[in-house]
């Protein structure tokens, strides 16, 4: 099978919440017939194939629990194989690091009017990982181990007085306290950690009618 | 922001917020030209964090010396703008070892067994390595370093 240009390109890893997915794009439409086979490994070591990506005719590949030890950097690599045809080249991702390359998605919020405040619960992403009791990881519970410092950063803006002010807290609870009754706010939330910011909840609320004499 | 570590008896100041930012600024480009990406030298098992804490003084020591005569001089082609980054590291490194060769005047930065051997077995690995491809993926291993830094 002779060598052809690469049919391959951009090579990366695309990775949300610790899910660490290898993808790539072909060069042009791909040929009739063309199939992949992706290999993986840990920095410092030999490839390995990736089995259940052998022979496949997507465009991805999930190596999640391959790359499951956050403190590691990683590189994956793929090459196109098209039947009495031709290989292509390995085209290889750059080195991956899950704790600064994955990007953190946005929270689950819930949040309780009262009359002249908000109570917010914030629940940080799961990841795919588990603990050694099988319990989900949180991003929040992978940054404690490996000793990245979080916040939760709450945004709130008073469409009736135009104000807006900001609140960050250690915990993942927030009580917005001194608001108008009858009141809509919106805002955001986002978990802040080293230098980086998740993607934002948006939320949009309404405090309860004041109903005292 | 300088930052206050121990490395055994030894305090340093370190300003690892320029050093991460530094390297930030060259680590893809560097890293794409490590050819040998089988090869690491800077292993977690060896991790200053994982060393003694007696002896850790010393195996930073060598760390640095490693990195300020095997690898930063190495590279110095590169843009205007490596170059820069790759300076200012250095000369973080050189202030850091200033410290700590005043710290060894006064305190014992001894080198125990384990210090040495970690030590002759990253330059073993180096040196089975042509020079050039060698500091480039030193270079390339900053970020790990700095973890082990960071982490001590």
């Amino acid at each position: 099978l002779a060598e052809r240009s690469p049919l391959i390109q951009q090579p990366i890893f695309s990775s949300t919440n610790f899910e660490n997915i290898f993808t790539w794009k072909s060069w042009g439409e791909p040929l009739p017939g063309t199939v992949y086979d992706v290999q993986y490994k840990k920095y410092g070591d030999a490839w390995q194939n990736k089995s259940e990506c052998q022979n496949i005719t997507r465009r991805s590949c999930n190596l999640t629990l391959e790359t499951e030890n956050f403190t590691e950097c990683y590189y994956a690599r793929v090459r196109a194989t098209v039947p009495n045809c031709c290989v292509s080249e390995w085209a290889e991702s750059s080195r991956f690091y899950p704790r600064e390359n994955t990007i953190i998605g946005s929270p689950d919020v819930k949040y309780t009017p009262s009359v002249n405040s908000i109570k917010f619960y914030v629940q940080p992403p799961a990841t795919p990982l588990r603990d050694k009791d099988n319990q989900i990881l949180t991003v929040v519970d992978i940054f404690s181990q490996i000793g990245t410092t979080f916040e939760y950063e709450l945004t709130i803006h008073c469409q009736k007085t135009k104000q807006e002010w900001v609140k960050v807290n250690n915990n993942n609870e927030f009580e917005i306290s001194d608001l108008y009754p009858n009141t809509e706010y919106n805002g955001t939330i986002h978990i802040r950690y080293s230098d980086k910011i998740s993607k934002p909840y948006v939320f949009r609320a309404k405090t309860l009618s004041d109903t005292t004499w | 922001s300088l930052k206050q570590l121990h490395f055994g008896h030894c305090m340093v100041s370190v300003d690892m917020y320029e050093m991460r930012k530094g390297f930030g600024d060259i680590k893809e480009m560097t890293q794409s030209q490590d050819q040998h990406t089988s090869i690491r030298l800077l292993h977690g098992s060896h991790s200053l964090q994982n060393t003694k804490s007696e002896d850790r003084c010393c195996f930073f020591h060598y760390l640095l010396k490693f990195y300020l005569v095997n690898v930063f001089n190495q590279c110095t082609e590169g843009n205007n703008f490596h170059q820069r980054r790759v300076s200012r590291i250095a000369n973080n490194f050189l202030s850091i070892k200033k410290e700590l060769t005043l710290c060894d005047t006064v305190t014992t930065c001894s080198c125990g067994k384990e210090a040495n051997q970690r030590y002759e077995q990253i330059l073993n690995q180096f040196q089975r390595m042509d020079s050039h491809s060698a500091a480039v993926k030193a270079l390339g291993e900053l970020d790990i370093l700095l973890d082990w830094i960071d982490k001590t």
